[in-house]
């Protein structure tokens, strides 16, 4: 668990108290600014979390949907505890994110009856971040390739394999401090790295 | 625990631990639930969580790489053991030391054919093909001279070896000649023909 300092707190969106009561009952009563409160405290959340579960396509009008069914639902008063709006929001945005998952298997499925070669949308990523990708995959070949026998096994166990630490350190006999110095080390590698090719794409030197 | 260690306020972020977890799908319930619920309004842990996810993708596909490049190398391993070639080149050897001599035809000792006949068919002189020949050509009654040209012809009149011939020498030696009827023409070094003796080689 790690504590926000000052600085975060000023620097980035600090997140709100939950003093939701209030909140729900301005949206309840179909007030304009509790309902715009409550988007701009969630749109961040629910947008980060439908594309990381979705992807990119038609998320905007994911997020919309997400908030219409919130505000629907405040309204109908099917929130009775009002203090569990982040959940609520959370189970929403899951179901929204089940529900899409489930569209997109059974449209798959009808649709390959009528043409095979169709598809509906693309998941690849764009080619910006095909880029990044790949060099991220670069700094952790480079990573793994530099590392000791023991220590490569380890991280490919746990990353690929994705064996727990109590097998890895079982099979391998290290202790779970080890193991964790390992990851750890790799770990601050990979961003050390990471920056370093960074710096040099963008003509930045650190100091 | 350290996944239920999560946020006790909100102004407390996802253990990186819990959050590698959590990207990795292997968090429990509960502490899924909780940190989604405070990833919903952290930008600093959507951040983080982001960094998780592309470490971890990263991590994955290149150690999927390296597993693949290592299984080819044990199979390539497996297909040339460092103990084969020294055991190709002892079988290679064997199998020259048994089997060259079924085929290639030993040339033997030289087999001595006197010329005593004249030009016949050869009914009277004879020697085996393929063998290396020494011919002592009959010099009796040949007009006198320190050395004497020797040339084979075959049936029709192509010459197919020449060579030197010394009185002092005892023989002349030529290779293997195919099966047939030669002719071997004994000149003077001058040009002129002294004698022809008719060979056949069977």
């Amino acid at each position: 668990m790690k504590t926000e300092t000052e600085s975060d707190v000023e620097t980035e969106s600090e997140p709100l108290e939950p003093s939701w009561s209030r909140l729900v009952d301005r949206v309840r009563a179909g007030d304009p600014a509790g309902m715009e409160q409550l988007y701009a405290v969630f749109v961040k959340g629910v947008r980060f979390f439908l594309w990381r579960q979705l992807g990119p396509q038609d998320l905007d009008d994911k997020v919309h949907d997400v908030f219409l069914i919130i505000t629907q639902s405040i309204q109908r008063g099917e929130l009775r505890e009002p203090e569990r709006l982040m959940g609520y929001v959370r189970t929403v945005v899951r179901r929204q994110v089940a529900a899409h998952i489930d569209n997109a298997v059974h449209a798959r499925r009808n649709q390959q009856s009528i043409d095979p070669a169709m598809t509906l949308s693309d998941h690849q990523p764009d080619p910006e971040r095909r880029v990044i990708e790949q060099e991220s995959q670069d700094v952790a070949l480079r990573i793994l390739g530099g590392l000791p026998k023991r220590d490569r096994e380890v991280l490919i166990r746990f990353y690929l394999q994705e064996q727990t630490a109590q097998e890895i350190c079982r099979e391998l006999s290290l202790t779970e401090t080890q193991f964790r110095l390992i990851k750890s080390r790799a770990k601050a590698r990979y961003g050390e790295l990471g920056r370093r090719r960074f710096s040099q794409r963008s003509g930045f030197r650190p100091k | 625990m350290l996944a239920l260690s999560i946020m006790s306020d909100m102004h407390c972020h996802v253990d990186a631990e819990d959050l590698e977890r959590y990207s990795m799908g292997a968090s429990p319930r509960e502490a899924t639930d909780r940190i989604e619920e405070h990833l919903l309004t952290c930008d600093v842990c959507q951040n983080r969580l982001r960094e998780t996810d592309a470490y971890l993708f990263a991590m994955r596909t290149s150690s999927e790489q390296l597993r693949r490049e290592e299984k080819s190398a044990e199979r390539r391993e497996w297909r040339i053991p460092t103990w084969f070639p020294v055991l190709a080149t002892v079988a290679c050897g064997i199998v020259l030391v048994v089997a060259a001599p079924r085929f290639t035809r030993s040339p033997g000792t030289a087999v001595a054919v006197s010329l005593t006949a004249w030009r016949s068919d050869g009914a009277g002189n004879s020697a085996p093909s393929g063998r290396e020949l020494v011919l002592h050509p009959d010099l009796t009654g040949l007009a006198e001279d320190s050395s004497y040209r020797l040339e084979i012809v075959n049936q029709t009149g192509q010459t197919v070896r020449q060579g030197k011939l010394t009185r002092a020498q005892n023989g002349i030696q030529i290779h293997g000649l195919g099966a047939g009827l030669y002719f071997v023409r004994v000149y003077l070094p001058a040009g002129e023909l002294l004698r022809e003796y008719g060979l056949r080689i069977r």
